[in-house]
């Protein structure tokens, strides 16, 4: 376990709510572990708990988030006990994170390149000058033309996809260890996407960090992860290496996701979708959380709550009956 | 940029001539004519058929309005009945106390509530957010010739209560006209740095490690200082209206005080021109925000 | 610029952090969001338990006050309070605490007369403006605009100065400073909701306009109107103790300003004829400015903190 960047140990974050004195638990029980240099993606539909993990263990979580137990190991340290003080060193410096939406993501009324240089004057030690030099060369190196002139433009001279470059030069900007990206490429157009795409892959390559992909998008996990983690309703319901989730994945959520990507089906195929909506956090199933949705469910699923097990190769699933066994849960008959 | 500032003062002509002709049409339809105010009843009825006929008073209304808009322009806004002095001359020698009296109580209301609107947002839901909140509110709630009254009996012997002949006589009418603005920048401070604390680009900051200090001065005051401009505009206005009453109780001779005389002594000019006059700043004054707030915010400056 | 505003909201809601809070949140409604306001909010509970209090203060002012608001007794003139006379008395030996509790009657019928002649006269115009739109949008607009320039308070002033001073004119002052400002909303919200698919939806298929106004717009208008209604009755109380206490109201109206204005003269030697009365107003402004606050966070989900 030593060549693990980063290890999240049974993660529990949970929600106050105004007026509620319970809090919804948006995380519960997660368990992942990112090796150094590799890229794993986090997959799971809105809501499933996927970014308030990475906000957890950086710490970032907003005002009525909670981390409950649970423990994120980054070089033999728990991020979830450090120090404000210390957790800040760490933050921007050795992990780095891009958001979903660099337009409210950017300050608007501060120039772009002032943004970028913001990280390197902080932990870098830089002077104002250094500073610029070295931030028109991080976003010369993203991409963005004519960088010394972009470098006094403010986050709506330009367009999403510069933007997305902006972010991610940010983010690169002291080489990480370790970049968590929250969906980079969502709200961009299909071809913005795989340059981005294309664009970390290079930088990842160079500088041989790691990278923690989360993201709603298979096809992004399928472009760029080695491994992954499906999330559903705030627990990791798969995990394995991209390969053997894509040829045989074993979660019927999974299956379920991976049936309803587009593609060049005969005329006349309807497209597959997964029927209903994720719980409501404050109402979960008491058996497996996603026996309402599921095809296969029975009654052992309906009242007995599945683990998180491995069925071959280090490829876990949480299910009573995964799929390429054809067992149907054991003894109840659904 | 230019623009949008010409487009911008062109849209005033419009209220400007309304603002008048409101006051105007109001003022000159008012019963009581104003020879008889002028001259009580002592006069032959030859000395004010000419006098109205010199005072224009029997002309239509429509050309009465154009003529004063006419003379207004050229900085002539009549004369005073009561005091027989011109009123732009009245006006000049007033609007000093009540520019000072005004500029004061702004500035005390920007050191006094944009920090403590800060300090309630950073602390929210603490003991110092919920009392500094409860006690601008009150602030606000009080009405301000109460709170001078209050005051001006405290200090009696303490501070000067009346006139304005130095400086120590602003300082008690400062805080009264000053302290319920206060209270309304610390609130609107308060809210718009809390809405702009839940912005993305926030959380892009603390994921850069800045700390929580400079993640505020830097990333959120500028945000939530933009929209309080809008509300200096407004000041000007809630300013003005309350230094009617301070300047009254304090003994002021401002622009507020000539304009409760003008109505104590049904001084119809007076009250016209002082009224106008203000209506007048106050549309100045939301001009220059506006410019101001373009300025600014960089989002609107490139348009 | 508002729009650059809304549009930064709008995004931000679309894309929040934490995505997972519109499952555990569902819309609850404006009326359970207002209950739970009481429950969250105690200073807007406060609010409006005073205004329950001086509204029965108002109600049953005789049975509270002992004695006749009126009755002049000159052998006791400026007595400090007592048990005999709670809030001691005036110039004129009237009893200042049954001044006090008569005047809520006064105090709270301008609080509320103007506000709501204001809230009909705003909401109608501002529907007009805003689904009339062009000629008729343009006008009343302008109109606003020139209203909103003046300091409210001289606007105020001129009225009673040209109508005379009485009670009934003081109402027409303040409907006619206040007006304004609801107008605008009410415009805002209108022309946003006119975009709105089930307007459209209903356009389509041929309902009249007159009753998508009052099927569909008004209804939405509804809560912000609430609001501003709660917010402008204090702001009346307070002009009108303004003016009255300047000597422009209607001098036979015993309202708490002028019981200020009157006891001015003696403020140094006896403070209780200005600090009874001018309590009053601190007190039912403040409830009034309390209980709008809350309404306001409860229903405004922008200035939610």
């Amino acid at each position: 376990m030593q060549d693990n960047i980063l290890e999240i140990h049974n993660l529990v974050t949970s929600f106050a709510s105004d007026g509620r004195k319970d809090r919804a638990i948006a995380v519960n029980g997660v368990d992942i572990a990112i090796p150094k240099g590799s890229t794993v993606g986090l997959v799971g539909e809105s809501g499933c708990g996927k970014s308030v993990t990475s906000l957890s263990a950086m710490g970032l979580l907003p005002d009525n988030g909670r981390v409950e137990s649970g423990e994120a190991i980054f070089c033999g340290r728990d991020l979830l006990k450090l120090p404000d003080r210390e957790l800040r060193k760490i933050r921007g410096n050795r992990i780095s994170m891009i958001f979903q939406e660099p337009m409210t993501s950017l300050n608007p009324v501060i120039p772009v390149g002032k943004q970028v240089s913001e990280a390197l004057r902080l932990h870098g030690g830089m002077d104002k000058e250094t500073a610029k030099r070295k931030s028109i060369e991080i976003l010369e190196r993203v991409g963005v033309p004519e960088a010394r002139r972009r470098y006094d433009n403010y986050p709506h001279q330009l367009s999403g996809g510069l933007r997305q470059r902006v972010m991610i030069g940010m983010a690169m900007a002291l080489k990480p260890d370790l970049l968590i990206a929250d969906e980079p490429t969502t709200a961009l157009d299909v071809s913005i996407e795989a340059q981005i795409l294309r664009l970390m892959r290079t930088l990842q390559r160079e500088s041989g960090m790691s990278i923690l992909m989360i993201t709603h998008n298979l096809g992004v996990v399928a472009e760029i992860c080695d491994e992954v983690y499906v999330m559903y309703a705030g627990e990791v319901v798969e995990h394995a290496d991209v390969y053997a989730l894509f040829r045989d994945c074993a979660h019927p959520y999974t299956r379920g996701l991976i049936a309803s990507l587009p593609r060049m089906t005969p005329k006349g195929q309807r497209l597959y979708t997964i029927r209903g909506t994720v719980p409501n956090l404050r109402a979960m199933p008491a058996g497996c959380r996603f026996a309402p949705r599921c095809e296969r469910a029975c009654k052992r699923c309906w009242e007995e709550k599945p683990l998180l097990q491995d069925i071959g190769n280090g490829h876990l699933c949480r299910c009573h009956a995964p799929v390429g066994t054809n067992g149907n849960g054991g003894e109840g008959n659904g | 940029m230019g623009k949008y500032i010409t487009k911008r003062v062109l849209v005033t002509i419009p209220v400007l001539l309304g603002i008048i002709l409101l006051i105007f049409y109001m003022l000159n339809v008012v019963p009581g004519d104003p020879v008889t105010v002028m001259m009580k009843e002592h006069l032959k009825e030859d000395v004010i058929e000419n006098l109205r006929r010199t005072m224009h008073l029997d002309d239509p209304f429509f050309l009465r309005y154009l003529r004063y808009v006419w003379d207004a322009l050229r900085g002539d806004l009549g004369v005073s009945w009561k005091l027989n002095r011109s009123v732009t001359a009245l006006i000049a020698t007033a609007f000093p106390y009540t520019l000072r009296l005004a500029v004061a109580a702004a500035l005390f209301s920007w050191i006094m509530g944009i920090p403590v609107g800060i300090l309630s947002a950073v602390k929210k839901n603490s003991l110092m957010d919920h009392l500094s909140m409860g006690l601008s509110l009150f602030g606000v709630s009080m009405p301000v010739f109460w709170v001078a009254l209050i005051l001006q009996n405290t200090f009696k012997g303490v501070l000067p209560v009346s006139g304005a002949n130095s400086w120590q006589c602003y300082i008690l009418p400062t805080v009264v006209l000053g302290w319920s603005s206060a209270g309304r920048i610390a609130r609107l401070t308060r809210s718009n740095l809390l809405e702009v604390m839940r912005n993305d680009y926030i959380r892009t900051a603390r994921s850069k490690g800045l700390s929580p200090l400079r993640v505020i001065s830097r990333h959120a005051l500028k945000n939530a200082l933009i929209p309080v401009i809008t509300v200096m505009a407004i000041q000007i206005s809630s300013l003005l209206s309350g230094a009617v009453i301070t300047e009254s109780v304090f003994a002021i001779p401002g622009v507020g005080s000539l304009a409760v005389s003008a109505i104590n002594n049904r001084d119809m000019p007076l009250l016209q021109g002082t009224v106008i006059f203000t209506a007048v700043l106050i549309i100045a004054g939301n001009l220059v925000a506006d410019v101001l707030y373009s300025v600014i915010d960089p989002r609107i400056r490139v348009e | 610029m508002k729009r650059t505003q809304k549009d930064l909201y709008t995004d931000q809601l679309s894309h929040r952090i934490l995505d997972a809070e519109a499952e555990i949140q569902p819309d609850a409604g404006i009326a359970h969001s207002i209950v739970n306001m009481f429950r969250v909010n105690r200073a807007a509970l406060l609010g409006l338990i005073l205004i329950l209090l001086i509204l029965l203060l108002a109600l049953f002012a005789p049975l509270v006050a002992r004695c006749d608001p009126d009755a002049i007794d000159l052998v006791n003139l400026r007595k400090p309070p007592s048990a005999a006379h709670w809030f001691g008395t005036d110039d004129l030996g009237r009893d200042v605490f049954a001044r006090v509790a008569y005047g809520s009657r006064i105090s709270l019928m301008i609080g509320f007369v103007p506000s709501a002649i204001s809230l009909v006269l705003g909401t109608a115009l501002g529907l007009m403006a805003g689904f009339l739109g062009r000629r008729v949008d343009a006008l009343i607009m302008r109109l606003a605009d020139v209203v909103l320039a003046f300091p409210s308070l001289l606007l105020a002033m001129v009225v009673m100065y040209t109508l005379g001073s009485s009670i009934l004119n003081m109402f027409i002052a303040l409907s006619i400073i206040n007006w304004a400002g609801t107008a605008r909303v009410v415009r805002a919200q209108t022309l946003s909701l006119k975009e709105k698919e089930f307007v459209e939806a209903a356009r389509s298929m041929g309902v009249s306009r007159w009753k998508i106004v009052f099927r569909h717009i008004l209804p939405n208008c509804l809560p912000n109107l609430i609001v501003l209604f709660t917010l402008d009755i204090p702001g009346a109380i307070m002009w009108e103790s303004s003016m009255s206490f300047l000597g422009v109201g209607d001098p036979n109206a015993a309202s708490w300003g002028l019981m200020v204005s009157q006891g001015k003269s003696y403020a140094y030697m006896c403070p209780w004829l200005i600090l009874a009365p001018g309590l009053a107003i601190l007190i039912t402004v403040m409830a009034f400015n309390f209980l709008g606050d809350g309404l306001r966070d409860a229903i405004d989900p922008y200035m939610k903190t």
